[in-house]
């Protein structure tokens, strides 16, 4: 199911119309992504958990001995609550 | 920072984002869930734009994969995304790299602008580096400022990206990694007694300040200065410190014996013999002298009576002969003259040139003696005086030509 689908259903279900849901949609996300930024973690019941996860920098060598200082990064991770996961 | 928002927490985020009660955000996130579980369950992956796709994966322990959107990543990697893989130079080692401090300053970016006394010491020292924010000096890692447009992140931003300032200025260029590992190397240099020790104890560092020895105050001073710019060094400080404390307390111990050495020395001398307990067995003895000298002590009697010196039977120190032994002296009377008295007391008149040697100080003018001047009369041992010696008559004479030539 891609984006349009999803916001039709929703739009259908609310009985909104497609803009507002779009709308609305792009400010959960930015909601998700900005508390993320923040290392913080969203927990939406019956769905998952969205959280930042913080890796610190490391050294990669190469199989020629040259080694590279991988930078430190946050990423975005999920992991789908046990009703999700029995769903599935 | 480090929260966890709860399912009201972000229904009302988006209530406010969306000017909607909180009842139909609430609403909405719990259709969207529904959805996309449904899809889920029914084996089909759900893409949202900007958030990320969601795919169901059999085989993995969650079940599921959930790959964030570009836009997404990208904006909660903002601190770092600056950074690229950088290649390291065989210059910088792992013991290097270890002795940075992970960087844990993103998680600080909150208390930054309440109190700079809980962020970690590297930020400290960024915030002094911020007077300069031209990232000339550190190529790639400095993030523009300007990067982020967000509103609500601008904030914290600066002070992330004044944290990773700190571990780049410490870990990045080749040249600087240089100096860091030179700094501890002078410490081994300018102590030269413990360079045996240095291979022992870590020579990192002498963290230890409180104990410098007199001849390292440079190398202290040095090391901490640099620790400003560096974090912790961990184990290595703490023999450091135990072996300069081990030398400075063998050189207290050294001092305190040698003030008590000293302060018992001014009683040993040699001349209040008599007085002294030869038996005391804490006493140097540093007259060397024989034991059996000390013995003549009980036979010589300290009396001024004119008594001949028995030649000792073996050799004794000069001064050792003469003060036990009591002083013989005679008094000069008239036609009773130094002549007459070495005849006496040496048994030929040549040897008056040796009472006059011992009394000198009394006599002026061997010509000219004074009645009743009382002489001492040296033991024969004093001057080499034997009679029955040529060699020491012909000393006496060439002593007597002396004598009169410098008249």
């Amino acid at each position: 199911m891609d984006h349009k689908q999803l916001i039709s259903s929703i739009a259908e279900r609310m009985g909104l119309n497609a803009a507002t849901v779009n709308t609305l949609l792009g400010s959960l996300t930015d909601i998700i992504g900005e508390n993320c930024a923040d290392l913080n973690s969203i927990a939406v019941p019956g769905f998952g958990t969205f959280s930042a996860e913080k890796t610190d920098e490391y050294v990669v060598t190469a199989p020629d001995g040259s080694r590279t200082l991988m930078p430190p990064a946050i990423t975005v991770k999920f992991s789908p609550s046990i009703i999700l996961r029995k769903k599935l | 920072m480090n929260q966890k928002l709860s399912f009201q927490d972000l229904a009302s985020h988006l209530s406010a984002a969306a000017s909607q009660p909180s009842a139909f955000s609430e609403e909405f996130i719990k259709e969207l869930i529904a959805l996309v579980s449904d899809a889920l369950a029914a084996g089909e992956s759900v893409k949202i734009k900007g958030l990320g796709e969601f795919k169901p994966a059999p085989g993995a322990p969650d079940k599921l994969t959930f790959i964030p959107d570009e836009t997404l990543a990208e904006k909660v990697n903002a601190p770092f995304s600056q950074f690229e893989p950088a290649a390291l130079n065989p210059t910088v080692t792992d013991e290097l790299l270890n002795s940075v401090e992970p960087i844990d300053e993103v998680e600080e970016k909150a208390d930054v602008n309440d109190t700079v006394v809980s962020v970690s010491q590297p930020v400290t020292v960024t915030e002094t580096e911020l007077s300069a924010p031209d990232s000339e000096e550190i190529p790639v890692y400095i993030p523009a400022e300007t990067a982020e447009s967000e509103n609500e992140t601008e904030t914290p931003q600066p002070a992330v990206a004044d944290s990773i300032e700190v571990v780049e200025v410490s870990v990045e260029t080749p040249a600087e990694i240089v100096d860091t590992p030179v700094t501890p190397a002078p410490v081994p240099e300018i102590i030269p007694i413990e360079e045996d020790e240095e291979e022992i104890f870590d020579s990192k560092e002498s963290r230890s300040a409180a104990v410098p020895p007199p001849y390292e105050p440079a190398a202290a001073s040095d090391v901490v200065q640099d620790k400003s710019v560096e974090t912790e060094s961990k184990s290595g400080g703490f023999g450091m410190g135990f072996f300069v404390g081990l030398i400075v307390g063998i050189a207290i111990g050294a001092a305190a014996m040698f003030f008590y050495a000293s302060s018992l020395a001014p009683a040993r001398t040699p001349k209040p013999v008599p007085d002294e307990e030869p038996a005391t067995d804490d006493v140097i003895d540093i007259t060397g002298m024989p034991d059996t000298a000390w013995a003549d002590l009980d036979t010589v009697t300290p009396t001024a009576a004119v008594t001949e010196p028995q030649p000792a039977p073996q050799p004794e120190p000069e001064p050792v002969a003469a003060a036990p032994a009591a002083p013989v002296t005679d008094k000069v009377k008239a036609g009773y003259l130094m002549p007459k008295m070495a005849q006496k007391h040496y048994g030929n008149q040549v040897f008056w040139v040796y009472i006059y040697e011992e009394n000198k100080t009394k006599i002026s003018n061997p010509n000219n003696l004074t009645a009743g001047l009382e002489l001492v009369i040296p033991a024969p041992e004093k001057y080499g005086i034997d009679a029955n010696d040529p060699a020491s008559i012909a000393r006496a004479q060439a002593k007597e030509a002396e004598i009169w030539n410098k008249k």
